[in-house]
């Protein structure tokens, strides 16, 4: 338990996060939540992650599930017992011993009450207390209605917390499209529970919401249906059906803007190029064996292409690079994504100087980092920092493709099918397993003759795999 | 008669003259005396003596014991003959020496000065110039040191100004014996001796009029009297650290220009009021009530005002030191209300 309020702001988890959508209050306004406690599911344009408490107390919340806020944004308060928050924008506790029920006012509709008590101008749902206000400098909020601004997402820098006008203008800097309206009048609930109630046709507005501010929760849709067999939202996302529109948000906003972006500003081009697996399959075979009863990993094919893909980058640095304004910069690092296909999208988790390990540990990361992607558990911040990439469709019976870099990098690997070859000695033709790597890289930092060293490399480290192992 | 724009064009660049505040004052009221020869002084040691703060200075050789004149010790009547004299048609200014001493004539400046014309349907005006040395940092103790604007300005029929400096204290003197209406001038003691640019020529400060004296977009400070100088020393601190603050110089606190302090109080979201005076019923609270009535949609902070504790002026010169507001304060005041976590 805290001794003061401790404010729960909105976490900025990986490097490119601008914004973040509360999806789910995961404790109750009101319960006391400790350290380490899951506190809310927040979706980010790339995922879906749940957000601890950094603190124990009594929890409040200061903006609805479904608000989008940037990150450190002031979200939530931790409290004492019987503390009211600190900062007014908090919801205030009745008072008593009994103060865990907030007062909250400006319910379920953003219909006026007959003393002029209105919620907020645009309709927002945010709790307040009976005695608590949201402290906002006049001029704040005369720049926020201009903006068509909701100040309940806007975080206070001003004298006692209070929201100035500069809070407002560099909100709307950060978040140039203003605040997303939590939801319209009369329907206050994620877009999550929207999404629900249409799949199951439950009229919204019918809905009793048991969450702030009258705020329509998953389970107040149990109290309307008698679940007919819930059908998880993320299956019928998976499977569109002829006729949907998928909606360019989330993960699927994201890689239509990065892949755009990066065929827009790039000079993409690709190398095939074969090369000889036999070595590598033939060990793979012996690993089968010997480390049968072990407790390492056995390496799949990929992870024996993401080690050569790395070691090669040792020796071809400029792969490994980043073009900016100034120029082509080199990165000291070598930090491997590699693409997992997930429902609805792919994802690219991240393996950490991914040259200085050994084979097993590449297998085991790649193992574990494939795994949380696909159950949707993996955070953004594993999802950051890659300076070169690899891309498998080779279990897809693909051989030769052209893979899009990544913005940030100037390359990508494409890895294709194992297929067999064959190699003429003399006349005689001599069956081998090969398989093409698809290398695209950017023309503006490399040209073809230092790509295609790179791949020989691989090829030549592939030849030799036992210097992978380690 | 001329404006302040032409006045200081007047002055070509670098061949500007030199002026003490107090000797801007004497040649403001000099040549004020030659404009127009119903005008005339009396107080206390003001004709032989030249006044206690040589703010009458070789007046008397050039003007004569008719038109200077030495009154008993007697606040009430000498007002009261300035009251008088003006009511039948001169223009008489009369010198209170400390402001403190405004006690013991209150009825006739109150109550007979400034509801004369109105009393009488506007049938006679009275163009009396009261001129008085107000404000604290002499160690003169509590009774010669005070700051008693809020007094005057509050009582309708009567003008308040408060030269800044040397050329306020000449313009605003000389504006004030033109104007029909009885006007205080209140000169600061501390800035006596201070010098400034001052045209030879005579010339007029509009009443009613704020000075911007300089321009600035992160805070408002609308500095009364001495105050403004400590605002611009304050400016001057702030700008090293990137805080422009904008300083306004009222010059006139009663009638106010308030459109100035609005106007720039709208740009720049913040005030900040100061003054020599005891902040609780000063100018600063009339002040700020009417930047939060006309502004206050452009307001992101409550308006600041820094004045003197409610306290006499301490006698002793730390104590006196710590009561008078200065650029420290000011600077300090200004952060406050910019301040962001």
């Amino acid at each position: 338990m805290t001794d003061v309020a401790v404010e729960v702001l909105l976490p900025k988890i990986g490097l490119s996060m601008q914004e973040g959508m509360i999806d789910e209050w995961l404790v109750a306004t009101g319960a006391v939540v400790a350290e380490g406690d899951a506190l809310l599911r927040l979706a980010t344009d790339k995922v879906d992650v749940d957000i601890e408490a950094e603190a124990g107390g009594i929890f409040h919340p200061v903006v609805p599930a479904g608000t989008t806020v940037p990150p450190g944004a002031l979200i939530g308060w931790l409290l004492a017992e019987g503390e009211q928050p600190p900062d007014p924008r908090g919801t205030p506790m009745s008072a008593g011993p009994a103060a865990v029920e907030p007062v909250l006012v400006g319910a379920a509709s953003a219909v006026p009450t007959p003393n002029g008590a209105a919620s907020s101008p645009n309709g927002s749902a945010a709790p307040r207390g009976a005695g608590g206000r949201l402290l906002s400098s006049p001029n704040a909020r005369r720049v926020a209605a201009a903006a068509d601004v909701d100040l309940t997402a806007v975080r206070g820098t001003g004298p006692g917390g209070r929201i100035i006008s500069e809070d407002v203008e560099e909100f709307l800097a950060a978040f140039p499209g203003g605040l997303v309206a939590p939801a319209p009048p009369g329907a206050s609930a994620s877009p999550l529970v929207r999404k629900l109630a249409k799949e199951r046709g439950i009229d919204l507005s019918e809905v009793n919401g048991t969450g702030p501010g009258g705020w329509i929760r998953r389970a107040d849709l149990e109290a309307v249906t008698p679940t007919p067999a819930p059908t998880p939202a993320r299956r019928t996302a998976d499977e569109p059906q002829a006729g949907d529109v998928l909606p360019l948000t989330g993960m699927r906003g994201t890689i239509a803007r990065r892949m755009h972006a990066s065929l827009q500003e790039m000079a993409q081009l690709t190398h095939g190029y074969e090369v000889r697996m036999d070595a590598v399959v033939s060990l793979r075979e012996r690993l089968k064996e010997e480390w049968a009863d072990g407790d390492l990993p056995v390496p799949s094919l990929n992870d024996f292409l993401l080690k050569a893909a790395a070691l090669a980058l040792r020796r071809h640095p400029l792969l490994n690079a980043t073009v900016r304004e100034d120029g082509i910069h080199l990165l000291g690092a070598i930090h491997l994504g590699f693409a997992v296909a997930v429902p609805g999208g792919l994802l690219v988790p991240v393996i950490e100087d991914a040259e200085a390990l050994p084979l097993p540990e590449i297998a085991r990361r790649s193992r574990a980092l494939a795994e949380a992607a696909r159950e949707g558990r993996i955070s953004p911040a594993q999802l950051e920092g890659a300076t070169f990439t690899v891309t498998s469709l080779g279990g897809y019976g693909v051989d030769f493709f052209t893979p899009v870099i990544n913005t940030g990098n100037v390359a990508i690997l494409g890895v294709g099918r194992l297929k067999d070859g064959v190699e003429w000695v003399d006349d005689r033709p001599v069956r081998t397993r090969v398989l093409t790597l698809s290398l695209t890289f950017d023309h503006r930092a490399v040209d073809g003759a230092p790509a295609a060293e790179y791949l020989r490399t691989i090829g030549e480290l592939l030849r030799k795999p036992l210097r992978l192992l380690v | 008669m001329t404006t302040i724009t032409e006045a200081r064009a007047a002055a070509p660049d670098g061949t500007a003259r030199k002026l003490s505040y107090v000797k801007a004052f004497n040649e403001g009221l000099a040549q004020a005396m030659r404009e127009d020869e119903n005008v005339f002084v009396a107080g206390e040691d003001v004709a032989g003596y030249g006044g206690v703060f040589r703010m009458f200075d070789n007046l008397l050789d050039e003007f004569g014991p008719r038109r200077m004149i030495d009154t008993p010790i007697s606040e009430a009547a000498l007002v009261g003959l300035g009251v008088g004299a003006a009511a039948r048609g001169l223009r008489p200014v009369v010198d209170l020496m400390f402001m403190d001493f405004i006690g013991v004539c209150l009825d006739q400046i109150v109550n007979q000065a400034a509801k004369m014309k109105y009393m009488f349907g506007g049938a006679l005006s009275v163009p009396l110039t009261i001129t008085t040395a107000s404000g604290a940092g002499l160690g003169a103790a509590a009774q010669h040191s005070q700051s008693l604007e809020a007094w005057l300005a509050h009582v309708p029929g009567l003008k308040v100004v408060m030269p800044s400096d040397a050329y306020t204290a000449k313009g605003l003197t000389v504006s004030a014996i033109r104007d029909d209406n009885p006007v205080v001038v209140m000169l600061n003691k501390v800035l006596l001796g201070s010098a400034g640019e001052v045209p030879e020529e005579i010339y007029g400060i509009p009443l009613g009029q704020a000075h911007t004296a300089r321009q600035g977009s992160d805070v408002t400070v609308i500095a009364l009297g001495r105050m403004v100088g400590e605002a611009l020393a304050a400016a001057d601190e702030l700008a090293v650290q990137g805080v422009e603050i904008e300083v306004i110089d009222p010059r006139t606190v009663q009638p106010l220009d308030t459109e100035t302090m609005f106007a720039s109080v709208r740009r720049t979201n913040r005030a900040l009021v100061v003054h020599e005076a005891v902040t609780f019923g000063g100018l600063g609270a009339e002040i700020a009530a009417q930047i939060q009535d006309a502004a206050f949609d452009h307001l992101d902070a409550p308006v600041l005002r820094i004045g003197a504790p409610f306290s006499p002026v301490p006698f002793s010169p730390v104590l006196e030191k710590a009561y008078v507001p200065d650029r420290a304060r000011i600077a300090e005041g200004c952060r406050r209300l910019l301040e962001r976590s």
